[in-house]
């Protein structure tokens, strides 16, 4: 069968989702518009009364914001990696859930640094990062990196789209609004198809797919070393850069896998995307998995075996007051996906969405451990220390705007997928791919 | 369908719950916070005593400063007390006053004045009061050179009951300079039987730009004197090294950056940026190879 009839075919079953909201669409869009609301009003809370009605203090002035932050770089930075390898690597199972990665690549890279604006407490003086921004500062290399990344993102995504906006442009049948039309006319940029543009669109899209992986691992060891270039007990590790960047490409696949398991079920995807997606996707979050236990298991050993005081104190710390989730995160975030993927008879799509949800929370207290319990444990001792400002707990105010980054990153996702068919409509073959054993063909 | 409902309502009860536990509400107290008053005094070079009442308000998570409190300061006499003056607390709950050395309130039989600090309280906070004893006392610091040898000298007296000063007698006394969060040792001075000490200055003390130093002689704590300070300025410190702007160095911490950091950023934002543009081009080919097809359609 031709492309164009193939594409056509699935344009028709995807139509339904691009044309029109269903009832628990909207509930959903609605309910996720109730909790930004709630955002907001904490946002409200905060800049009225400043930042006292957070738990940040004198001792711990990041918490819950920067762990928000460096989570969703973190998996912006997957998305990027996995569809940009993928592409390079001329994977053809990718197809299916490509276009997922590649929205939560650009979706997070907006949320994240916006909890950084929540966290500055004289958002006024923000242009003087730009104005008087010094070379030699972690924080000047993480913005221009930043900068950087959200436009090769931007970039990156929209030549992937390219095929599939013409597609949507040419197809009469498409019954979506008179702007919206006109919205693929403009961003198709007059893309038929012809050999030239062919071969253009793929320069471009090969380049961007290998400058992708590039930046994405650049920007989050430049976020790694805003932490391990200060002299901080538990920050000040010459590993933090491949670390961080192994474990953002691990939680973000653990983000993937929840993306395709909710998007197949809503949009009735089980044609397209099938075990074999979960299983490949699943195998490389147990090679990340993997990694990211040795980096966690090294960084600790060495920790614990150079006895030096200030690292005992930290190790202390997070085994006394923080012993649940530092086993939740580095035994249980580590072990879980490594023993679902690795046995084939635990190898559902039920149990591999479990597992990475199991690795979504646990890479998040990672952070949450990597920054609180060593601010909790300062390197100096801080002169007039109140007892009650040393131990962080975050507020409701902080939890509220959390949970609507989370809500905005839910329905910008939602947004696009009615935008664009989520799954790739553009050289997708229509018979589906089977599932197979892990082995990847 | 029925997942997807039951799990938003789950979710949304969730939500609801956890707001719930985590929403903060006010204790309200009824009973009035205890107080914690604490009463220092010093003796100062310039023939006063300075009166310090700190007042911080004692709770769960330790204690903070109590600010805008209104103190009464009295001395202590065997027919009553008698009121001294009166302030009121600072942002860091600090009720100073001074009073002159040579004044007219009764002492005991150690030539000692007795003083105390009330706070009254109010419906929120608990009454207080602290009560200290001293012997005014004055230190004066001098310095001189000696075979190119620096001095520090401090001469001690104390304020009798008669109005007359005398000899301090056999004391230790801390020399100090003021740094930025505290004081700094350089020398301790041994006063002998007429209250005259001598010590060596340091030569490596870092003062301001100009070499500029204070130099702080104090006694603390002491049985009969209580606290008592005395200081001086002098230009034997070393001058604090200021960057040239003549001649900038480029370090991790000037102002301008080593020049292997900004040649490495130029490359990768150079790199980067060029593979940006490229596939930018390639876009803008694309669309105006999509115009020339379309005349050519068209005709």
């Amino acid at each position: 069968m031709s492309e164009a009839v193939s594409s056509e075919k699935l344009l028709r079953e995807f139509a339904p989702q691009i044309e029109r909201t269903g009832k628990y669409g909207k509930l959903w869009i609605a309910f996720l518009c109730l909790v930004i609301c709630y955002g907001w009003f904490a946002l409200y809370w905060q800049v009225s009364r400043g930042h006292i009605v957070t738990g940040m203090r004198d001792n711990v002035v990041w918490g819950v914001y920067i762990v928000n932050f460096i989570f969703f770089m973190g998996i912006s930075y997957a998305g990027a990696l996995i569809s940009g390898a993928l592409h390079l690597f001329h994977a053809e199972w990718r197809k299916p859930i490509i276009r997922m990665a590649e929205f939560i690549t650009i979706i997070a890279l907006l949320i994240g640094p916006c909890f950084i604006m929540l966290c500055v407490g004289r958002l006024d003086r923000l242009p003087n990062l730009v104005l008087f921004g010094r070379i030699q500062s972690p924080i000047t290399w993480d913005v221009i990196a930043i900068s950087t990344d959200i436009f090769g993102c931007i970039l990156f995504l929209y030549l992937a789209l390219l095929r599939d906006l013409g597609k949507l442009r040419d197809f009469a049948e498409l019954k979506v609004p008179a702007w919206r039309k006109k919205l693929y006319t403009f961003l198709a940029l007059g893309y038929t198809g012809t050999q030239e543009q062919q071969l253009r669109l793929k320069r471009a899209t090969d380049v961007m797919a290998a400058m992708v992986i590039a930046i994405a691992i650049i920007v989050y060891s430049v976020l790694a070393w805003i932490f391990s270039v200060t002299l901080q007990p538990g920050w000040h590790s010459t590993i933090f850069g491949p670390y961080f960047v192994i474990a953002a490409v691990y939680s973000g696949t653990g983000v993937l896998i929840v993306a395709m398991f909710f998007f197949r079920k809503v949009y009735h995807l089980e044609e397209h995307i099938t075990l074999q997606h979960f299983v490949n996707v699943g195998v490389i979050m147990l090679v990340l998995g993997a990694f990211f236990g040795y980096f966690t298991f090294s960084e600790y050993l060495t920790k614990w075996y150079g006895s030096e005081k200030n690292d005992e104190q930290l190790i202390q710390v997070l085994l006394k007051n923080y012993f649940f989730l530092f086993i939740l995160s580095n035994y249980v975030g580590v072990l879980v996906p490594l023993i679902v993927v690795g046995f084939k008879k635990l190898r559902t799509i039920r149990n591999i969405t479990i597992a990475a949800g199991i690795v979504i929370v646990a890479l998040w207290l990672n952070r949450y451990l990597i920054v609180v319990p060593t601010l909790e444990t300062p390197y100096l001792p801080i002169q007039d220390a109140r007892p009650a400002w040393q131990h962080y707990s975050a507020t409701w105010v902080e939890w509220a705007l959390t949970a609507a980054g989370c809500a905005m990153f839910c329905l910008l996702f939602t947004i696009g997928s009615k935008l664009i068919p989520i799954v790739q409509v553009s050289e997708l073959k229509e018979e589906p791919v089977e599932a197979g054993d892990i082995y990847l063909k | 369908m029925k997942r997807i409902k039951s799990g938003i309502l789950f979710t949304f009860l969730i939500l609801a719950g956890t707001l719930q536990a985590w929403a903060q509400d006010k204790a309200e107290t009824t009973a009035p916070a205890v107080t914690v008053l604490q009463y220092n005094c010093i003796s100062t070079s310039d023939d006063s005593i300075q009166l310090g009442a700190a007042i911080s308000v004692k709770h769960e998570e330790g204690a903070t400063n109590l600010a805008n409190a209104p103190v009464v300061f009295y001395s202590v006499e065997p027919e009553g007390d008698v009121k001294i003056g009166e302030s009121k607390t600072d942002v860091h709950g600090v009720a100073l006053l001074k009073i002159p050395v040579r004044n007219t309130y009764a002492r005991n039989e150690q030539q000692m004045l007795n003083l105390k600090a009330v706070y009254n309280g109010n419906d929120k906070f608990e009454a207080s009061e602290a009560e200290f004893a001293l012997k005014p006392a004055k230190l004066v610091v001098s310095f001189y050179e000696e075979d190119s040898m620096r001095y520090v000298k401090v001469t001690g007296t104390q304020y009798n009951k008669d109005g007359s000063e005398s000899s301090i007698g056999a004391m230790d006394v801390i020399v100090s300079v003021p740094k930025l969060f505290s004081m700094l040792k350089i020398a301790q001075v041994t006063l002998d039987s007429t209250g005259v000490g001598t010590a060596e200055f340091p030569r490596d003390i870092i003062g301001d730009s100009l070499g500029n130093l204070t130099v702080v002689a104090s006694i603390e704590e002491n049985e009969i004197f209580g606290n008592v300070k005395g200081s001086a300025n002098n230009t034997w410190g070393l001058p604090k090294h200021l960057i040239s702007p003549d001649r900038p160095t480029r370090e991790l911490w000037t102002p301008i950056a080593p020049l292997w950091m900004i040649i490495t950023l130029i490359i990768m934002l150079a790199g980067v940026w060029g593979h940006y543009i490229y596939a930018i081009l390639q876009l803008v080919m694309i669309g105006k190879s999509a115009k020339a097809v379309k005349p050519e359609e068209e005709s």
